[in-house]
């Protein structure tokens, strides 16, 4: 069977499983023991158990379970709302500051917890009701709720980059540096949008808050602190070559015990569903991971792999229209498909390419969770709108993702920033390692 | 009516064994995760404060997390977890929802199922051959892999359960008619 057969086969049954429902795991699963079995029967099914083993028995991804522990304790020790309210404090003299707080607490609170959605509940459920009694403008409050939610898988340590690292071998360490100053760039962006916003129309946002005491402002540096430790111990700990990701994922879960102890939030209940939640997640990431590895497998034994590749040469584009290619393809994808499950159906496909294009695979990686973030705002899946939806007590999704669309065109433009500027990713790596 | 999951997985009620067993597996998943977290740290307070290492939180932490991983499968299915794309099945109702959920179940059982076989393979290979891992614990593989059949299997049945209760709320529908 020629490569183009067996494309045109794994496509369509691929397309019709996805639209009916099948969960995405097992899609990926059936079209890769379809591809597996029309190549050569039975015989390579063995195989999968190989595939299976191999895939699953990762030290690397053992900091994805690791990671999301360590946020599941925090947002269950009550530090989210003491983080966002000592913002809210120390922008008192900033117009519209509760809507900056919200983009910033969730940059930070997504960047620990690992789940966007996670992220844009916690702080969408203290800032939502508060701000809406000071007078904010509803659109400006969720789309900075649902847009600053996105940020934090950018920024590190991050769970998309982990899974990516381990698919092509990447240095987790490396990836992880080349997210801290896009995503502080993205933040800043968010920030000075909303900045404009408010400026080009002031009746968006209630006047300033009164000047907090300054006992008030020690008090709130001091509840800043606990998130800027924890972030700072586990990267410090990585770059400085102390500890290996996984290492420093596992330090950050017992730093995470000590500050959910000491804010009184560890409870053996806490701890407990701290941990049912981290193994459901982790299940529901590696039942892709696994299944994606098998289709990987059928991609390369069936020559489609190499195939497409060649398809993709051969039509002579230069990067800069490819690159524009992949960002449409993305968009697309990511109005259907959850961020984890879009990039392991294309790596298999678009990975050589874009090698061959002259892409670094750190600053694809980079590129690639910045379009994974972009997916969490594109209805008609877009997680962080159902998630500020579910909090904002009726008001429909098109006016959450009406509010969310210009931080959508700003992730865009930091996707351009990026393939224009390259080194906004890879100087930090770099300079780090030199 | 059969009430549907989060996701719009069959949101099939667990009870009795079957949810004993899909929790006891979710439970133990939750007890290797705590267990990775002491090895590692301990790993690390080993490395830096004694000068010593276990020699084996690297190798045990890789076991653990398949462990972890296979056996929260079953927990997720039920709960209705499992990602998938929702924006043609949520616009269905009655027989043609019943029929895209025991299209998905049996799709689902069909992967376990050849899994599960390619999985017991695997083990089976390692038992025979006596393979050992080739870190200093030179662990017996079939002992980590032993887990692999055993949670695609379990997936084969909770998928084949859902399939059922489908099949059968298609045919009430039909039988109602």
């Amino acid at each position: 069977m020629s490569w183009e057969t067996a494309l045109a086969i794994y496509a369509v049954v691929l397309v019709a499983l996805l639209t009916f429902g099948v969960a995405i795991g097992s899609v990926m699963g059936i079209v890769g023991t379809l591809g597996v079995t029309l190549l050569s029967g039975t015989r390579l099914w063995p195989t999968i158990g190989d595939i299976v083993w191999n895939t699953a028995n990762s030290f690397t991804l053992v900091a994805v379970p690791l990671f999301v522990l360590m946020g599941e304790i925090i947002l269950r020790s009550g530090v989210s709302g003491r983080f966002y309210a000592a913002l809210a404090q120390l922008l008192y003299g900033v117009r519209g500051g509760l809507a900056h707080a919200n983009v910033a607490g969730c940059a930070m609170f997504a960047a620990i917890s690992g789940s966007s959605t996670a992220t844009a509940l916690t702080i969408g459920t203290v800032a939502l009701p508060e701000m809406r009694k000071r007078g904010y403008d509803d659109g400006l409050t969720l789309g900075t709720l649902a847009g600053g939610g996105c940020l934090g898988i950018l920024i590190p340590p991050s769970i998309p980059m982990v899974i990516y690292a381990a698919v092509v071998q990447a240095s987790v360490i490396d990836l992880f540096m080349a997210g801290v100053l896009p995503g502080i760039a993205l933040t800043l962006l968010f920030i000075a949008f909303v900045a404009v916003r408010v400026a080009s129309k002031p009746s968006l946002v209630p006047a300033t808050a009164p000047r907090p005491s300054r006992r008030q402002i020690a008090r709130g540096l001091l509840d800043t602190l606990p998130i800027v430790a924890l972030i700072t111990c586990i990267l410090g700990g990585m770059y400085a070559g102390v500890v290996t990701p996984t290492e420093a994922a596992a330090f950050g879960c017992a730093i995470a015990l000590i500050i959910a102890a000491f804010y009184g939030g560890l409870s053996w209940r806490n701890v407990r569903e701290a941990l049912r939640n981290a193994v459901v997640t982790n299940a529901v990431v590696m039942f892709v991971i696994v299944n994606a590895q098998i289709l990987s497998y059928a991609l390369t034994t069936s020559g489609v792999g190499r195939g497409v590749s060649q398809i993709l040469a051969s039509l002579g584009l230069g990067p800069f229209p490819f690159f524009c290619g992949m960002v449409v393809l993305y968009l697309i994808l990511g109005m259907f498909i959850d961020g984890i499950s879009m990039m392991l159906l294309t790596i298999p496909l678009l990975y050589p390419t874009v090698l061959a294009n002259g892409f670094d695979p750190i600053l694809f990686g980079v590129i690639l969770v910045v379009l994974i973030e972009l997916g969490q705002l594109t209805p008609p899946m877009g997680l962080n709108l159902f998630a500020i939806q579910s909090i904002s007590g009726g008001v429909g999704l098109g006016r959450i993702a009406w509010a969310s669309a210009p931080f959508a065109v700003l992730i865009v433009a930091l996707c351009f920033v990026l393939y224009f500027v390259p080194g906004l990713a890879l100087w930090l790596p770099a300079y780090m390692k030199a | 009516m059969i009430p549907d999951g989060p996701t719009g997985e069959p949101a099939v009620a667990p009870v009795g064994r079957f949810d004993r067993v899909t929790r006891g597996f979710a439970d133990l998943a939750g007890v290797l995760l705590a267990l990775v977290v002491v090895l590692v740290n301990v790993e690390v307070v080993l490395r830096y404060g004694f000068g010593s290492s276990t020699l084996l939180s690297d190798e045990y932490s890789g076991y653990f997390f398949v462990w972890m991983s296979l056996l929260g499968f079953g927990y997720a299915l039920e709960n209705g977890q499992f990602l998938r794309v929702e924006a043609l099945v949520e616009r269905l109702h009655g027989p043609s929802r019943d029929a895209a959920e025991l299209c998905g179940a049996v799709a689902g059982a069909i992967v376990a199922a050849v899994t599960t076989y390619a999985c017991a393979l695997t083990f089976l290979a390692s038992w025979k051959y006596g393979t050992h891992s080739i870190q200093p614990s030179s662990t017996p593989l079939w002992i980590p892999q032993s887990v692999m059949p055993v949670a695609f299997a379990w997936l084969v049945v909770l998928y084949a359960r859902a399939a059922a209760v489908r099949a059968r709320a298609l045919l009430v529908r039909r039988s109602g008619r």
